[in-house]
Order: structure tokens, then sequence, then C-alpha cells
């Protein structure tokens, strides 16, 4: 009885659980993060912080000051070119957002690899399912009707019991 | 028959003479070898960076990306370095003047700005590396492993140093990077060279030099290149 209800429970956890429309979610996200979560991509955005951080060198010290030696004032090279200033102007929380960002995708390569190499994620509700059908299979197959079949049970006589006290009389008999 | 005696007892003589030489030779390089390494316990009063020479000298530090080297990198271009060559990052002295062995220079509290400049200024300046501010500090417990870290250690012997400074700790972004040699653990990742250098006892002018893998966060895989010179002064 046991045996069948904790097969059943495995039965129903994943649709309790909601794993058949969450689990193919996972092997989504897992899909869409093959081509990031890999070391020569971490390094290659690494390289890409370097290009950027070079090139927003150059704006703030060498073309904004060159235009400014120019005779434009800060302001007027701000309206001139808005989007220079507002890199400018952001560029620490650029850098407060990216280097983290990098480093979460550096960090966490080897626990996606690890995770990636595990069975696909819409896999996972029948690793439930299926124990669950053999656990109440064999609920089944050694349940009470089995059971009575050939054994005595609560007094009464099976007939291999019978066949057993016949052959034990038998040899009392002999040696007697 | 007594030409021979003779001339046997020459060449023994000779031999023992040549060997008595050799040993002694021997014992006297020895012995010069092994003394002892001197522990300099003070403060390694840092010269600042200058780009003046045809190499850059003093303090300063240059970062190698992954899968560089340390002598043909390639080298992570600092814009806001002084040099023409921008892989070189300048450091001035700090308020302590340079890095003290035997004892820490910890963050402060808190240890970086607002906008995640590093505000330790013991050992160094904070210094602009892409336009945020970095600096150095040794800490009792390392900030990125949470490791504990003995504080630096430098030995000298026969004029030449080593040791180590597993406690040294970049700080920059809000970010802390371990750059010690060996690291926090006794390892030493890619590209980590142990502490090396020179001292010269009777100026007391040093030159220390390092180098230590970054393990994880944004520059995971990169490696720090240290090269910290000036002149020692010993704690009273």
């Amino acid at each position: 009885m046991a045996l069948a209800v904790l097969g059943i429970g495995l039965i129903v956890a994943p649709a309790v659980f909601q794993m058949f429309q969450r689990a193919p979610k996972g092997g989504q996200m897992m899909s869409a993060f093959e081509g990031i979560e890999t070391t020569s991509n971490v390094e290659m955005i690494q390289g890409y912080f370097g290009s950027m951080a070079v090139g927003q060198g150059a704006i703030r010290l060498d073309v904004v000051p060159a235009l400014e030696d120019q005779g434009m004032t800060p302001s007027r090279v701000q309206s001139r070119f808005p989007a220079v200033a507002t890199l400018d102007q952001n560029w620490d929380h650029i850098l407060n957002d990216m280097t983290p960002m990098i480093g979460a995708m550096s960090d966490n390569v080897a626990n996606y690899q690890a995770i990636a190499a595990l069975p696909p994620f819409p896999l996972f509700p029948y690793f439930f399912v299926f124990p669950g059908l053999l656990v109440v299979a064999f609920a089944i197959g050694a349940g009470p009707g089995r059971r009575n079949r050939g054994s005595r049970v609560d007094g009464e006589l099976s007939p291999t019991s019978v066949q057993a006290a016949i052959e034990q009389e038998r040899e009392t008999t002999w040696q007697r | 028959m007594a030409k021979v005696v003779t001339s046997r007892v020459t060449l023994g003589l000779l031999a023992l003479v040549t060997l008595g030489t050799t040993m002694s030779t021997a014992l006297v390089a020895g012995a010069s070898g092994k003394s002892p390494a001197k522990t300099l316990v003070g403060t390694f009063k840092l010269s600042a960076g200058s780009c003046m020479g045809a190499t850059p000298s003093g303090t300063y530090f240059r970062m190698i990306f992954p899968g560089g080297s340390l002598s043909g990198g390639k080298f992570f271009d600092n814009p806001d370095s002084a040099c023409t060559d921008t892989s070189y990052t300048l450091a001035t002295p700090g308020t302590a003047g340079g890095v003290t062995t035997g004892k820490y220079q910890p963050n402060p509290t808190p240890a970086y700005s607002t906008s995640g400049g590093a505000l330790a200024n013991a050992i160094i300046e904070p210094q602009s590396f892409t336009g945020i501010n970095f600096s150095i500090a040794t800490n009792r417990v390392d900030p990125q492993t949470g490791l504990s870290v003995p504080a630096p250690v430098i030995k000298v012997r026969n004029g030449k140093l080593s040791g180590q400074v597993e406690a040294w700790s970049a700080s920059w972004n809000k970010l802390s990077f371990n750059q010690g040699s060996p690291k926090p653990d006794g390892s030493k990742p890619g590209l980590t060279l142990p502490v090396s250098g020179t001292y010269n006892a009777k100026t007391h002018a040093f030159v220390l030099i390092w180098a230590s893998a970054v393990v994880g966060g944004p520059f995971n895989g990169f490696t720090g290149y240290w090269h910290l010179a000036g002149v020692f002064k010993a704690a009273k």
C-alpha cells in the first residue's frame, strides 16, 4: 500500500509542481546561454570592455579637450555632441553595470557547463513519472492477491501448506 | 727503490694539497650560499612611477590579457595612463609611503566612493583606471576570496629579495581582485610569478617584482604585473 502511494506520488509530482510546463523553459534557457557561457566568449567580451574603455578614454581625454582648446565651451560641446556628453556622464554607471555582469558570466561558465552536461531539461518530469510507474507496477505485482497464493494466511490452509504438512507427517512416521 | 718511494710520497702530498684546497674553497662557497635570509621589517617606501626614460621606472603595474605572456602581452591599455604606452599604469606613494611588511594596511570603511572608486590610500594614492579609481590594500581577510592571509613578508639574501604578498588586494569599481603572490590558497595559477627583486644593503634601494593571475570576476584570466621600486626604511 505504502509503495503504491509512493509510486502515485512520483507520477503526480511533476504535474503538481508544473514541471511539464517549466522544464522545457529551463531547456530553452540552457539553449539560449549555449553560445554565451563559454570561456572564449567571456574573453571576447573582456576584450570588448578593453576596447570600449580605450574609446571612452579617447573621447574623455583627447576629443573633448581638443574641442575645448578650439574655443568650444563645455556647454557648447554638450549641446553640439549630446551623445558624447551622455556617454561621459554615464560611463561610471556603465562600468558599474557591465563589469559585474562580465564577472557573473565568467564565474558561471563552469556552473553552466556542469548543468548543460545533464540530460535535456524537458525529460526531467519523466524522471519522476517512469520510476513512479515502476513502483506502482511492483506494488500491484506484490499485492495481497498474489501473496495469498501458495501461503497460509490468517490460519487458512493453502494447497502448498497442506502438501508440506503431509510430507512432514510421512517423515515422522517413517522415522518411528 | 728510494727514488720510487720519494716520488710516491711527493705525489701523495700533492694530491692532499689539491684536495685540501678544493675542499676549503667549496666550504667557503657553501658557507656564503647558506647565509640566512634576513626578514626586512619596515616600509618599502615607493618611488612614484615615471615614463620619462626609455623604459618606465619607479612603481607601476600592467595587465596582461588572458592567453598573453608577461613579456609580450597582449596588454590592457589604460586610457588614463600618463605614459605613451598606456599599458603602464603609474602609481604614486600613499600616506604610509608604501607597503609595510609584518602588518596590514587594510581598506578603509567605506572602501569605495559612490561611483565605485577605491578609497584606500595608505600604500598608493588611488589611480584612475578606465575612468574609475583603483587602489591597493593588504587585509587580514582577503576581500575577494574570503580567506585569511598573512601580512606581507619580504626577505633578503645576498642582495636578492623574496617573500610573499598574499594579502595584496586591488580594489576598483566596487570589486576586489586578489593580486598577491602566491594566491591566498598558496597556489600560483597561470602566469603568477613569485616575489623577486634586488636590494642594496648600503643605499636600501629596492626593486620588487611579481605577477599574479586574476582568478574570478570580470578580469578572470588576466594577469597583473607589479613593479615596485624605492627605498626600504626599517621599522624602529
